[in-house]
């Protein structure tokens, strides 16, 4: 009886789980397993196995600047995206006037679709755009306009725009649950501010930051609208897979064979990443 | 005591004008390039350095609407962001209510696969998407779209409600089926009004990644069922920017509906989780 | 108020979901796909003749915006019969591409002249070759689109008038030079690099048939005419930009004063308030590349029952009247050679075809175009 009941349970459970299962099976497993299987075939074929995608892609010099690409824009982004939330949540955090409107702002990056904020960017940071026309005005020995859509530079602040709100957001709630006391205590103690913010505040909130730039990372990685519309010369990976399939004929092989590496890129980094954090909040 | 007032006078003092300026600088960094789009959507014969357009018309406006139809494009992707968002929630409550209260071993081998979608870049299975639907006869269709989106937005849903669920009073369950009420009744009159904050946050982040959902579309789309970020894409690679200023000043209006929603119903503080998937 | 906020987006769902049916139309439909027209002919396909053939014929035009590459995905996977994009209007270099990727083409010409009298008009080289690739007939010309100089009148009072004085005058220019990138998807991309090797060697030999690349770049002029191309990058406004969008924020900044582009497309931004007025066109006398002339093709796969409607739109298309109002309109040349019905008006603002046929480059070395597309970025880019 009680075995029967421990089975229909399970297939209670099971039954329960079976809708995120087969999304996770259908929608993700299977077609990442049609991109590896596609990665192995020849060029335009159904059979027959290969490396040639991989190999014809990897020995070149480009593989290798594209993919140093990838991880400068994404990396830079992260680490910009930390020094700008710590800052701004450590403001935020003392509920200042009109704090509420500044939390709201934080969130828009993520709320709107990416590739207004990058055409807004865009036309913002253009050569006669209203970024460079202050400049212009307020620093007379500027007299060339400043470049920087479609500069390596440009597409880190492009990426930080777009990926800081993950990093501000776990900052910001690590920041707040923060036991005031502690800071008081080391206040009382006569640590002066810096001392107090680098040696008690930071340690404490370095898990919730890291876990934030997790994310951070992640989707300055996998950034394909942003570098597809404002990266000019510079194409990371993701737009070097978009690009072997826009061509006609489409080139499936070769565009699987570079999401494959991509996506192994990722889960490597992201495993290190993952253990230097457990590391470090142990 | 002394400290603390050296300490506050200090902020009052200089750091004030600080903080003020780095927010000021935040706040315009965000909200600027909207601006210049909407300057840029409304302006005509804006050359050379000015900082605004020398005359204002809705020229292009109509344009969006004439020719890059833009009302049946707003159309397929609110059909598209529905659907998705339905199949995402109807398989995010079952699977939420599963991992969030029943006892499942390896629970978190479990919750870090359904959020494994998450951790590869989308483009990745969206080849194989592609492939898949092309077979299918899927591509072109609103339902295949919405489908494709579905796996980036059941991942949320799930991540979502099974926290809303974890966090149900058991109390509440027990004292419904101690008066009585059978399954169905407990559901629908107890639990769901109990999730229903759950739910819809659940709705308003899958609606918006399903509503700004690029490289999915991107693979998926045809041609009856361009959505309005295809659309912009397209247009700002081939198009007048003038016009694409436009469309994406029309493609805006409901992710600031959005915003609204959720400032209305959950405090910056609680986005956090949900926006783990954006 | 959280149950109502429910509500409030179940009843704004509802009413989409019952549109997103629609409703079966009496009138004859068929879809027209275009994978050539830029922005400017976009608006005047929807507003201009997609109205014109309701109006005259009676049938309803689907018109749709798509791309090449997922057009022909997709045509390869129809079943016979079963073809859902009756008409199409692209580029020269779709038709071998689709005929390659096994996709069938009706042949229009001679084939269906009874049906399509108006082919009669269409210049017969356009209708046999594309980029030097023969085509059979397997297509309607329904425009000529032609590059040309353009700069901004501003900046150059004298503009080059060759493309060897180009050469010799960039330092004039330096970054002020507009070239879109090698490997854009823009035809200019290859069409400025193109135009340019062919001021200093010949493309095709004298039978019109094109010199292997090979020879090309092992001549002597072809491998002065490359490291001429190389060094003239170097002076363009840099970064490249991506597509011609980004190029026309540049000429509209003032940072890019002269470029070469699809002249029909410059004089209608200008007429629109797009560019500035002081945008002017100009002849370069070796040569100016032939920009993407328009087809329109029948895929042999659609529904019996609509070839007849589909041949009844081509020649209304290719009629008198409609292509006058490409010409008046848009300043775009029109497929058919009626040169003599055209109002004199026209030539006060583009160059009479006469005149324009003699400069006029039909690309007719596929090899030098795709080498450009697949290698040019590796190679020109500064």
């Amino acid at each position: 009886m009680r075995r029967g009941s421990k089975l229909r349970s399970t297939g209670v459970t099971l039954s329960l789980l079976l809708p995120g299962l087969a999304c996770f099976f259908g929608l993700f497993f299977y077609p990442m397993m049609v991109t590896v299987v596609r990665s192995l075939r020849p060029e335009g074929s159904d059979t027959g196995w290969t490396l040639v995608n991989y190999i014809s892609f990897l020995s070149t010099a480009k593989a290798r600047d594209v993919i140093v690409l990838t991880f400068t824009l994404s990396l830079s982004a992260t680490l910009l995206s930390i020094l700008f939330s710590v800052a701004l949540a450590l403001i935020l955090r003392k509920k200042l006037g009109g704090h509420r409107f500044f939390r709201l702002t934080m969130i828009i990056p993520r709320v709107v679709p990416g590739l207004i904020g990058a055409l807004g960017l865009l036309l913002f940071f253009g050569s006669r755009g209203w970024f460079n026309l202050l400049v212009m005005g307020v620093f007379p020995f500027v007299e060339k306009p400043i470049q920087i859509n479609y500069t390596v530079p440009g597409l880190i602040l492009f990426y930080t725009w777009l990926y800081f709100p993950f990093t501000a957001l776990t900052t910001l709630s690590a920041l707040e649950s923060l036991d005031p006391g502690i800071e008081e205590a080391a206040d009382v103690a006569g640590a002066n501010k810096w001392h107090v913010l680098r040696y008690v505040i930071l340690p404490l909130i370095m898990p919730g930051i890291l876990a934030g730039s997790v994310l951070t990372f992640m989707a300055a990685f996998g950034a394909f609208s942003i570098p597809l519309i404002a990266g000019g010369n510079y194409r990371p990976l993701s737009v070097e897979i978009y690009k072997q399939i826009d061509l006609t004929p489409a080139r499936w092989s070769a565009a699987s064979a570079r999401a494959m590496i991509m996506a192994m890129l990722q889960v490597i980094f992201l495993t290190i990443y993952m253990r230097i954090l457990r590391r470090r909040s142990r | 005591m002394n400290l603390l007032r050296i300490y506050v006078k200090s902020i009052l003092r200089g750091r004030k004008v600080l903080i003020y300026t780095f927010l000021l600088c935040f706040g315009l960094i965000i909200y600027v390039p909207f601006i210049v789009i909407m300057l840029r959507s409304v302006g005509k014969n804006w050359f050379g350095r000015l900082w605004l357009p020398p005359e204002l018309t809705l020229d292009w406006y109509r344009w969006a609407v004439e020719v890059t139809k833009i009302f049946r494009i707003t159309l397929n992707t609110l059909i598209i962001a529905v659907i998705a968002v339905a199949i995402s929630t109807l398989i995010g409550i079952p699977t939420g209510w599963a991992l969030g209260r029943r006892k499942i071993p390896g629970k978190e081998l479990l919750m870090a696969m359904i959020l494994l979608p998450r951790m590869i870049p989308p483009i990745a299975y969206a080849l194989g998407i592609a492939q898949v639907f092309y077979r299918l006869h899927l591509v072109n269709t609103h339902f295949g779209v919405a489908l494709a989106h579905v796996a980036i937005c059941a991942p949320y849903a799930i991540l979502v409600l099974s926290a809303t669920i974890e966090g149900l009073d058991e109390r509440v369950l027990e004292a419904s089926a101690v008066c009585g009420a059978n399954r169905f009744k407990t559901f629908f009159h107890v639990i769901l009004p109990l999730i229903l904050p759950g739910i819809l946050t659940s709705i308003i982040f899958t609606f918006t990644a399903s509503y700004n959902e690029f490289t999915l579309t991107l693979m998926t789309y045809g041609k009856d069922t361009v959505t309005l970020p295809v659309r912009t894409y397209l247009a700002i690679g081939e198009g007048y920017w003038e016009v694409t200023s436009a469309m994406s000043i029309i493609l805006v209006i409901p992710s600031i509906f959005v915003l609204f929603m959720i400032q209305r119903q959950v405090t910056p503080e609680k986005l956090v989780g949900g926006f783990k998937g954006l | 108020m959280k149950p109502k906020m429910l509500l409030c987006i179940l009843l704004l769902a509802a009413p989409l979901a019952l549109f997103g049916t629609g409703v079966a139309e009496e009138v004859p439909e068929i879809t027209l796909i275009d994978t050539n027209s830029g922005a400017n002919f976009q608006w005047y396909w929807q507003t201009q003749v997609i109205p014109a053939i309701k109006d005259q014929l009676g049938v309803k035009v689907n018109y749709i915006v798509s791309k090449e590459a997922p057009l022909i995905e997709r045509m390869k996977a129809w079943e016979p019969g079963k073809g859902d994009a009756h008409l199409l209007f692209v580029k020269p270099g779709t038709i071998p591409k689709a005929l390659d990727g096994g996709v069938d083409l009706e042949t229009l010409y001679p084939d269906k002249v009874d049906v399509i009298p108006n082919l009669n008009k269409c210049p017969k080289e356009y209708l046999k070759t594309v980029l030097g690739v023969s085509i059979d007939g397997k297509g309607a010309l329904y425009w000529r689109s032609q590059y040309a100089l353009i700069y901004n009148s501003d900046y150059i009072k004298e503009p080059p008038t060759s493309w060897k004085e180009f050469y010799n005058r960039r330092a004039e220019w330096k970054g002020h030079i507009g070239i879109v990138r090698p490997d854009a998807k823009s035809g200019s991309s290859y069409r400025i690099p193109y135009s340019f090797l062919n001021a200093y060697v010949d493309m095709v030999d004298a039978q019109g048939k094109a010199i292997p690349l090979e020879d090309l770049q092992e001549s002597n002029e072809g491998k002065d005419a490359f490291a001429k191309l190389i060094n003239f990058y170097t002076y363009a406004k840099l970064p490249l930009p991506a597509e011609p969008p980004n190029m026309f924020e540049d000429f509209n900044a003032g940072d890019t004063w002269i470029s070469f582009y699809a002249m029909d497309y410059s004089l209608w931004s200008r007429h629109q308030g797009t560019m500035p007025p002081s945008i002017k066109s100009g002849f370069l006398e070796e040569g100016m590349a032939a920009g993407s002339d328009g087809y329109l093709l029948v895929p042999v796969d659609i529904p019996e029952e609509y070839k007849a409607t589909v041949y009844k739109v081509v020649n209304f298309l290719l009629s008198d009247d409609q292509q006058i109002r490409l010409i008046t309109t848009m300043w775009q040349y029109t497929g058919t050679d009626i040169w003599d019905k055209i109002p004199g008006i026209v030539w006060d603002t583009i160059p009479p075809w006469e005149k324009m046929e003699q400069s006029r480059l039909r690309i007719g070395n596929s090899e030098v175009k795709n080498f450009i597309r697949e290698k040019g970025a590796d190679i020109l880019i500064p």
